[in-house]
């Protein structure tokens, strides 16, 4: 790879790292595809999850702590194990434009491993992404808490965080599809965000969506990202599109409306979009965002999408900004009337339904910004079906 | 003749309701006023925001004084919450009198070993509900006079967190207003909603609220277990809004309108309007996927209640299940209770002599409040005996007809 960087040097250049032994494979689906330009690294603890992937460039963490066995579902051996490398990461992880991370948390190596790496190549000054998938309920209590925690870590360390919570497209699965399958969509969906976030920045585009205005978008603290990509067909793509970015199983659930400071829209196409088609296809999406003024388009073309337009979206939405419009209780002015005060408290809580379901724990809707009270060690407030894992239909198309 | 003017008051998650009741000394009461209001800073049972609750209930209290043309000298306070627990506590004694003959001094001597249960520091006793009295085996309602050996009685014991429920007594006691006493609402509204012959041959309150459902256990016409599962209306809706993804007022909205309890084979394929008038932000949503959500809720609900009650003893002990509250409302809910419980189920309402304005369910937790109020202010020093529910209902039927 360093002879292609050597011939290319004016090209951008981006880094995939995989955390964990989930991330591998998900890296190897990647590999297949070889978009030129980007650069494949995967981490893990374990000798034998890394040879079963010969062809990723890959770094065995924590070789004096482990002699390359597992992590053994412990985050803490996971993180020591990143901890006791860190000067071959950083050296592996310098002069990026920007680096993509992927991590399935819940189990040691990428819940322990990710955050402390994220946090090095985030020390030589590069932006960087981590697109993590949150364990199935069905994996227990342990891995969902574990995630959480991660979660929290890597968020604090990373500019930008796409989650996919596995649990729903556990809820989209048919109760026939076989049990690997599942499995093997959870991969599926996140190698789709790889491919959508990396994808538009490598094809020749016709509009501009770079690297440059992604990296702007990036910048800035206290913001929370909100992702979607879909494939819909060409005929009737805005309406369809719009259904089918609700439906991504990035966004959070529960969303109606999000309100978007930036928004980056990257509109891939066979050749099939009409020029009416495509006008109504961003009046939708920046409708659906919220955000007239910092919207930027990028537009490309594959021929291998055919009859088929890719949709890919990145918005972000100041919470500092959020923040002022009072998201946090007001302190009530002595001299405001009684009916003054309700109305006060009537726009907090719209406010408050736009935000509140972006939370770590939108599971629990309403609640969730209150303390858990478990009932014999069940948290009531987290819907029963989520809990046992029953699906719920939605109507499609 | 003017009597003392007491009020009942019920802070819930919803709203604040106040019944103002004025007591003769003739053991007869006439409700003279009443309000409610919409409730702020309560959750789950219990107070989160003390200031938005206190204004809650001065704004309840000076409508229900304005309404009854009174000054409210006294209330009575309901209580709600998971902090509340129950405890069976039996106590047994030899009979000392004459002739093995129960004497009023071997009832008091067991009644108070029976409540003399220690606790921890920070729980709080609210209630001694007491079952039947047996002596030597035998179920006996009023042992003095009899013959026999051995004593014994079983008291149900609730206590709450004593800070839980001092937060309670303070929301009233910040307006001004002394509390007398409190009454966990469960008991309240069971002791209004279930007939006689329902309490005497067992059955089981269900108390659907909005943060909470309460539940109460009759059998043989005693109280012997209560309690109160933090799961309510709130969760059915959040659970709507969770699954659905919808916002919480359309998920309010579609629960009241279109939600059932269980899945019947007509749902199928049949779709329902988030909002119905087609305009940005309406979608169409399957009627098996929202009755499937509020399904599982509520069988799980009823499937902890079942737990707490004790299987075996609730099938050997009650004969129906009264379901009450605001969520009772819903369509089917009686025929998912049967599924669960395994005996019939029915839609409770307060009792036919009750005032029209008064007989829905939301006022039946006041007005069994009140009702305690009254027992209260008549209650001449320690009764060796409970007073029977029937007397109640009886001096109730004649204020509510006269």
């Amino acid at each position: 790879m360093s002879e292609e960087e050597t011939q290319i040097p004016s090209q951008s250049r981006i880094c995939l790292a995989g955390v964990g032994g989930g991330a591998l494979g998900i890296l190897e689906l990647f590999r297949r595809k070889a978009i030129p330009g980007i650069d494949i690294v995967g981490f893990d603890t374990d000798a034998r999850e890394l040879d079963r992937y010969p062809e990723i460039q890959s770094i065995r963490i924590g070789r004096s702590l482990l002699r390359g066995l597992g992590c053994g579902g412990d985050e803490d051996v996971g993180r020591l194990a990143a901890e006791s490398d860190r000067s071959q990461i950083s050296e592996c992880l310098a002069g990026y434009d920007l680096a993509i991370f992927i991590g399935c948390l819940g189990r040691g190596c990428a819940s322990g491993a990710l955050p402390v790496i994220v946090e090095l190549a985030g020390q030589s000054g590069c932006p960087t992404v981590s697109i993590v998938s949150r364990p199935f309920e069905f994996e227990g209590n342990r891995p969902g808490t574990v995630a959480r925690k991660a979660l929290g870590e890597v968020r604090r360390v990373s500019d930008c965080v796409i989650e996919l919570p596995n649990d729903l497209i556990f809820q989209e699965a048919e109760d026939s599809d076989r049990a690997d399958q599942l499995f093997a969509s959870s991969d599926e969906w996140m190698f789709r965000a790889v491919s959508a976030l990396v994808g538009p920045l490598y094809r020749p585009g016709k509009m501009c969506a770079d690297l440059a205005s992604f990296r702007n978008a990036l910048k800035g603290d206290e913001s929370r990202i909100h992702f979607s990509t879909c494939r819909v067909p060409v005929a009737n793509a805005a309406e369809s599109a719009q259904r089918a970015i609700f439906n991504c199983p990035f966004r959070s659930a529960g969303i109606e409306k999000v309100q978007a400071d930036r928004l980056l829209v990257s509109i891939g196409t066979g050749g099939g979009l009409t020029v009416a088609g495509f006008s109504e296809l961003t009046d939708t999406v920046t409708a659906l965002f919220d955000s007239r003024e910092d919207a930027v388009f990028g537009f490309w073309e594959d021929e291998s999408l055919g009859e088929e337009v890719e949709v890919t979206i990145f918005a972000r939405t100041e919470l500092s900004a959020a923040a002022t419009r009072s998201r946090l209780p007001q302190k009530v002015d002595v001299h405001v009337s009684k009916l003054d005060q309700k109305k006060d408290k009537k726009t907090k809580d719209r406010v408050q339904t736009e935000f509140d379901t972006l939370l770590e724990h939108n599971e629990r809707g309403l609640f969730g910004q209150m303390n858990v009270e478990a009932y014999n060690g069940i948290d009531l407030d987290k819907p029963t079906f989520l809990r046992r894992g029953i699906k719920i239909a939605m109507p499609k198309g | 003749m003017s009597g003392k003017i007491v009020a009942a008051i019920e802070v819930g998650c919803q709203d604040v309701k106040i019944l103002v009741g004025e007591v003769f000394e003739d053991q007869s009461l006439n409700i003279i006023g009443r309000s409610q209001t919409e409730s702020v800073g309560v959750t789950k049972g219990r107070v989160v925001n003390f200031r938005e609750a206190s204004d809650c209930v001065g704004e309840a209290l000076d409508l229900a004084e304005t309404s009854a043309g009174a000054n409210i000298e006294s209330a009575y306070l309901a209580v709600a919450g998971s902090h509340l627990e129950g405890l069976s506590h039996p106590a047994t004694t030899r009979v000392r009198g004459q002739d093995n003959r129960v004497t009023p001094a071997d009832v008091e001597r067991v009644n108070a070993e029976a409540k003399g249960k220690e606790i921890a520091s920070d729980r709080l006793y609210i209630h001694f509900i007491r079952n039947h009295y047996l002596l030597d085996g035998r179920l006996i309602e009023n042992p003095i006079g009899f013959e026999g050996h051995e004593l014994g009685v079983s008291y149900w014991l609730l206590h709450g967190d004593s800070q839980a429920v001092s937060e309670h007594i303070h929301v009233v006691n910040s307006q001004n207003i002394k509390v007398e006493d409190v009454i966990v609402s469960s008991v309240a509204s069971a002791c209004m909603v279930a007939s006689e012959e329902e309490k005497a041959a067992g059955c089981l309150v269900i108390d659907l609220g909005r943060g909470t459902t309460d539940y109460a256990f009759y059998r043989k016409g005693c109280i012997v277990r209560t309690g109160s599962i933090p799961v309510g209306g709130e969760h059915l809706t959040n659970d709507l809004s969770v699954g659905l993804r919808i916002v919480r007022e359309g998920a309010e909205d579609l629960k009241i309108r279109h939600g059932a309890a269980t899945v019947i084979p007509e749902d199928k394929g049949r779709t329902h309007h988030l909002y119905g008038d087609l305009k940005i932000g309406d979608k169409s949503l399957f009627a098996s996927s929202i009755n499937r959500i509020l399904e599982v809720r509520l069988e799980e609900l009823f499937e902890m209640v079942r737990i707490e009650c004790g299987e075996a003893e609730l099938k050997a002990g009650a004969v129906r299940a009264l379901l009450t509250g605001g969520g009772s409302r819903l369509e089917r809910i009686t025929d998912l209770a049967e599924q669960v419980f395994g005996f019939p189920a029915r839609f409770a309402e307060n009792p036919e002599w009750v005032a029209d304005e008064l007989r829905g369910v939301e006022y039946s937790t006041v007005l069994g409040v009140l009702h305690y109020a009254l027992e209260g202010q008549t209650d001449g020093g320690v009764r060796s005996a409970r007073k029977r529910p029937d007397s109640v209902v009886k001096r109730f039927s004649r204020l509510f007809k006269g």
